[in-house]
């Protein structure tokens, strides 16, 4: 007998989520709710893992309001073959530390796990820190990136699989207990019919409260137990108003195309202005985590610089990565170890600095071996995580942390009851490290670390990362281009001007472009540098598919277009003309 | 032949008043009938027109229909394309496409008679913001809001999702003018009622071009209403749901809204405010105050203890989004669903057998169907209608052609418990070429006047063919 769980979450709908325009905060009754979309991996994933194995026995758990049992009956017509709802009014409020906690009590409470699976991360949350902090609760094993399951064996329990991060495809043995996450959408995608939907609905849910736990304590749950507390919400999508340029404007569109400026229309520094004023010089102690890649830890001392004017970054690495970073820290301190994996010697090198200095903040990057670095460490010292920041702001002494929610809809400040704060940071976010005149001091330290993840790797190989379909710059193509010709010559104009293009959806339905090149709410949403729309008209559809691009420009000749209200610059006149320039 | 014709239509019409480029013989080619948004996604491929006209006004509409009719060629009509069962798909690449988005112009609007007439192509969008600007409404508002015309609206039969104060397009049509396939005008003149002989509407209403081409309406407004009431309740189940309506329906008020929607329906949008299984009804009433708080009264006296209350926001909810579903199902095509909407209607004493009897057998019978869900949306003193949202994943292997007889076994069950059980087999979508098949079923002896009148005016069969009647 093989346990598996796996915790699955309801989540607002974040296509139909709404916000108060005044106080920019989350109508929650607004947004209905839905189950958390990569939770469909980790059920895709029981669910070849139960039709490999017939000795496993599987329940599905959840922890939230009433709507919560949706997402159990989905499990449960998708394969769980029970449900369990932690649902208790003293849960209110919990991030994702205490969460991961409430989470973990559950699974002992239920019986002995042997795999838990989640999804990679929350569409409301979107920390993709609960699983991590799970498997640290549990003192169970984590691995992420999963992208394939090859089998499992009864006898010995242990278990084959594939798994991707940051460029290396590895296939591995995982022994039990593990925590398992799948990478989003790397599974298929499963449907129920209506007989399981019928089936699942006369299953019982066996409800649970926080009186059933070992820790029966409500005071360890909920808001009050939580380390991390929101300092202020507000809606990301920033109100543009374009500066109308004159018809000769091809010039201007050269410039555009050539300056690397993202300052205008970004909306997530706008709303960071929203949040707070505060403009306080940093003289704290703050470090960055470098796990090998300098560009990225380059960004987070960049982060730190160009938002809070910190003062002083120390660069916390293994010894062989020392030199690296030496150049755009002010201190290196680097941990060496005989005989312990390069994880687990940063883990424990990490908390061991922490103990030692406390300092104000420790920043990892906000990818996978950043989340389950920082989710691992604040579960150890019990400190609040705040994940894939996009801002910070240095007041009271305290670091408070801007991040996005709701795949970007919304932001929200917030900070860490306890020091140092912990955070991971988003990538392509800020600029990188100043130069420093003179290399950083390498301070070397001895770490006891033995190896605490048990996996074997049986191949590994390098993968290319998949290319991106839009790049910084697009072109985006309206209804008011509609001849073949001028849609061909729009096409290599973009071309031409190393901008990759799109299409708004009538030009699909006329034949013009097919279905990957849509735009909008139906379509691809873009995150880029700048924009150009030729003849789009601006319909909410549209524009909520280029609601992250920094600069929109928009050239129409209707001078009342929808899209010059929601643009930063418009161009009232011929489309035709860019191609002259 | 073929140059000659266009050549002919624009010498008549003028040259950019013909469309030729194979971009615009595209996006005329076709509507929004389901399941194609699944197959164009399997590599079917419309069939194009031969051209596009795009007259500006009655007089160049009806030049255009005679000469198509003179060249023998068919003729489809064209209005925002919203349509979801083929009405406006062209499946013959002799046919001429006309299109009436150039009859845009809206006239003067009559406070004292509370009317305005506007021309087959204003979008009706456009119209319902005209009209609010100077203190109206028109009352109607059909989930295609963003994409309908006029014209389309009256030859579709179009109800709005507050027609159960205001009624469906036929109620709200107070004149017209339109042209027959012989190419000549024909006005029927705005009035209250009149009792001159069968109502000449009527043929156009509900007629998706078969014999004449919506030109111009004129429609009722209606002051803005100055109070509104919304109200959701908790119901244990659809059939306990219908009969809360039904009580409701009797007392001979309407509200403006009133929905129920079965507990599938409900699990996302409205989870927070129920319990699990149950069915949730939507009252929103509007008009004058006194009024809105009579109709208010009638309402919680006769629900009475048949439902519990679940608050307005459930109500907000459904406003803010009532219209999301087209975004949506353009999604799951991509996915590989197949996602439709079936909405038929029925007595109060048949409704709840239908419902029941066709969701039973589409479970038992189609196995890929992962979704069936039914709302009633406009009820009446005698009934009401259901609303079916279904879902299904084909199979991997299933080609366009599979696909096809798969949603055809879906709409063969519903249609045939329908008729079955004493319903009607459409509501408000009309007929299209997807349904036309199920005309016999529905019309039984009538079928044979319907296509008498047909001959009458059409007879070479050149108006849309194969839509309401079969070609053969």
């Amino acid at each position: 007998m093989i346990n598996v769980y796996i915790c699955v979450k309801q989540v607002p709908d974040s296509k139909t989520i709404e916000t108060d325009p005044l106080t920019g905060s989350l109508i929650r009754e607004s947004a209905g709710s839905v189950p958390n979309p990569a939770d469909n991996d980790a059920i895709s994933l029981l669910s070849q893992m139960q039709n490999n194995c017939p000795e496993i026995i599987s329940a599905a758990i959840t922890m939230g309001p009433k709507q919560a049992r949706a997402s159990l009956r989905e499990a449960l017509a998708l394969g769980a073959m029970s449900a369990y709802h932690l649902d208790d009014p003293a849960l209110g409020g919990s991030d994702s530390y205490i969460t991961a906690y409430a989470l973990s009590q559950t699974i002992m409470h239920i019986g002995k796990a042997d795999y838990v699976i989640c999804g990679e991360k929350s569409s409301d949350s979107d920390t993709g820190q609960v699983p991590g902090a799970i498997a640290e609760f549990l003192g169970f094993s984590c691995y992420y990136g999963i992208i394939e399951f090859i089998e499992i064996d009864a006898k010995s329990k242990s278990m084959i699989a594939v798994r991707e991060n940051e460029g290396i495809r590895q296939t591995i043995q995982i022994s039990s207990p593990a925590v398992l996450v799948p990478k989003s959408g790397a599974f298929p995608k499963l449907y129920s019919s209506m007989r399981e939907k019928n089936a699942a609905r006369k299953k019982d849910i066996i409800k649970i409260s926080v009186s059933d736990l070992a820790d029966s304590n409500p005071d360890s749950y909920g808001y009050n137990a939580s380390l991390t507390k929101i300092h202020a919400m507000v809606a990301a999508a920033p109100k543009r108003s374009a500066k109308i340029i004159d018809s000769e404007y091809t010039d201007f569109i050269r410039e555009l195309l050539c300056s690397e400026n993202d300052e205008s229309g970004n909306a997530i520094a706008l709303s960071k202005a929203k949040c707070t004023d505060s403009k306080d010089l940093a003289d704290g102690v703050f470090a960055a985590v470098h796990l090998g890649d300098t560009h990225i830890t380059s960004e987070l001392i960049g982060a730190l610089q160009s938002e809070i004017n910190a003062s002083k970054v120390t660069v916390l690495c293994n010894e062989h990565y020392a030199n690296d970073v030496k150049l755009i820290a002010n201190e290196v301190i680097a941990f060496s170890s005989a005989g312990s994996s390069a994880d687990d010697l940063l883990l424990e090198g990490v908390i061991d600095y922490i103990e030692e200095i406390s300092p104000d903040a420790v920043l990892f990057p906000a990818n996978v071996r950043g989340r389950w670095l920082s989710s691992k460490i604040a579960v150890r010292l019990k400190l609040g995580l705040t994940a894939s920041c996009t801002g910070f702001i240095w007041e009271d002494n305290k670091l408070i942390q801007i991040r996005p929610a709701f795949e970007d809809r919304l932001m929200t400040a917030i900070y860490s009851t306890k020091k140092p704060a912990l955070a991971t940071v988003r990538e392509e976010m800020f600029p990188e490290a100043k130069k420093a005149d003179t290399e950083g001091k390498i301070i070397k330290k001895q770490v006891l670390a033995k190896y605490s993840e048990k996996y074997k790797i049986i191949s590994e190989e390098a993968v290319k990362p998949a290319e991106k379909q839009f790049s910084d710059k697009v072109l985006v193509i309206g209804n008011a281009v509609s001849s073949k010709t001028d849609f061909d010559k729009l096409v290599k104009w973009a071309e031409d001007n190393e901008m990759t293009w799109g299409v708004t959806r009538p030009l699909i339905q006329g034949g013009l472009a097919p279905f990957e090149k849509q735009i909008g709410v139906s379509g691809t949403a873009v995150k880029a540098k700048l924009a150009i729309l030729l003849g789009v008209s601006g319909s909410r559809k549209t524009m909520a598919g280029l609601r992250l691009v920094n600069t929109l420009l928009a050239i129409n000749e209707d001078p009342d277009a929808e899209v010059f209200s929601q643009v930063d610059y418009g161009i009232i006149g011929d489309y035709k003309q860019i191609l002259k320039g | 032949m073929e140059s000659n014709l266009i050549s002919r239509l624009k010498s008549a019409l003028g040259e950019d008043r013909v469309l030729t480029e194979q971009e615009q013989r595209t996006k005329r080619a076709t509507d929004l009938l389901a399941i194609r948004l699944l197959q164009r996604h399997m590599g079917w491929k419309p069939t194009l027109p031969l051209c596009v006209v795009e007259p500006e006004n009655t007089e160049e509409l009806a030049r255009a229909v005679a000469i198509c009719r003179e060249n023998k060629v068919p003729i489809i009509p064209y209005g925002g394309g919203s349509g979801v069962l083929g009405g406006a798909e062209c499946r013959d690449t002799n046919a001429v496409v006309i299109d009436v988005k150039r009859l845009n112009k809206i006239g003067e609007l009559s406070d004292e008679d509370l009317c305005i007439t506007a021309e087959a192509g204003v979008m009706i969008k456009d119209l319902e913001a005209y009209v609010n600007e100077k203190g109206y409404i028109l009352g109607h508002y059909p989930q295609s809001m963003d994409l309908a015309q006029m014209g389309g609206l009256v030859a579709t039969r179009s109800i709005g999702q507050f027609s159960t104060q205001y009624g469906g397009i036929e109620d709200l049509l107070l004149g017209m003018e339109g042209v027959l396939p012989n190419g000549e005008v024909v006005e029927i003149k705005a009035n209250p009622r009149k009792s001159a002989g069968p109502d000449l509407r009527h043929i156009f209403l509900g007629g998706e071009g078969f014999v004449g081409i919506v030109a111009r309406v004129t429609v009722k407004v209606f002051p803005k209403p100055e109070a509104t009431w919304k109200q959701a309740y908790r119901v244990e189940g659809t059939r306990e749901g219908l009969e809360v309506i039904r009580k409701v329906m009797r007392e001979g008020i309407k509200p403006a809204v009133v929905r129920l929607h079965d507990w599938l329906e409900c699990e996302k949008p409205y989870g927070a405010f129920m319990e699990e299984d149950e069915s949730l009804i939507l009252f929103l009433c509007e008009g004058a105050k006194e009024k809105v708080r009579a109709e208010q009264e009638i309402i919680e006296r006769v629900v009475g203890t048949d439902a519990i209350s679940a608050g307005e926001k459930p109500v907000d909810i459904w406003l803010a989004h009532r219209n999301d579903a087209a975004d949506e199902y353009e999604e799951y095509g991509k996915q590989g669903l197949l996602v439709d909407t079936i909405e038929i209607s029925g007595n109060w004493s048949d409704i709840g057998n239908i419902y029941e009897n066709t969701i039973d057998r589409v479970y038992d019978e189609v196995h890929e169907v992962l979704f069936l869900s039914g709302h009633s949306s406009h009820s009446y003193l005698n009934g009401t209608n259901i609303y079916f949202q279904i879902g299904a994943m084909p199979s991997p292997d299933m080609s366009s052609d599979d696909v096809e007889k798969l949603h055809r076994r879906i709409w063969d069950i519903i249609e045939e418990e329908t008729v079955k059980n004493g319903g009607a087999i459409a509501h408000h979508h009309g007929i299209g070429k997807h349904r036309a098949k199920y005309m016999e079923s529905e019309l039984g002896s009538g079928l044979k006047m319907l296509k008498t009148i047909k001959k009458a005016f059409d007879p070479d069969f050149l108006m849309n063919p194969g839509t309401l009647i079969n070609c053969d």
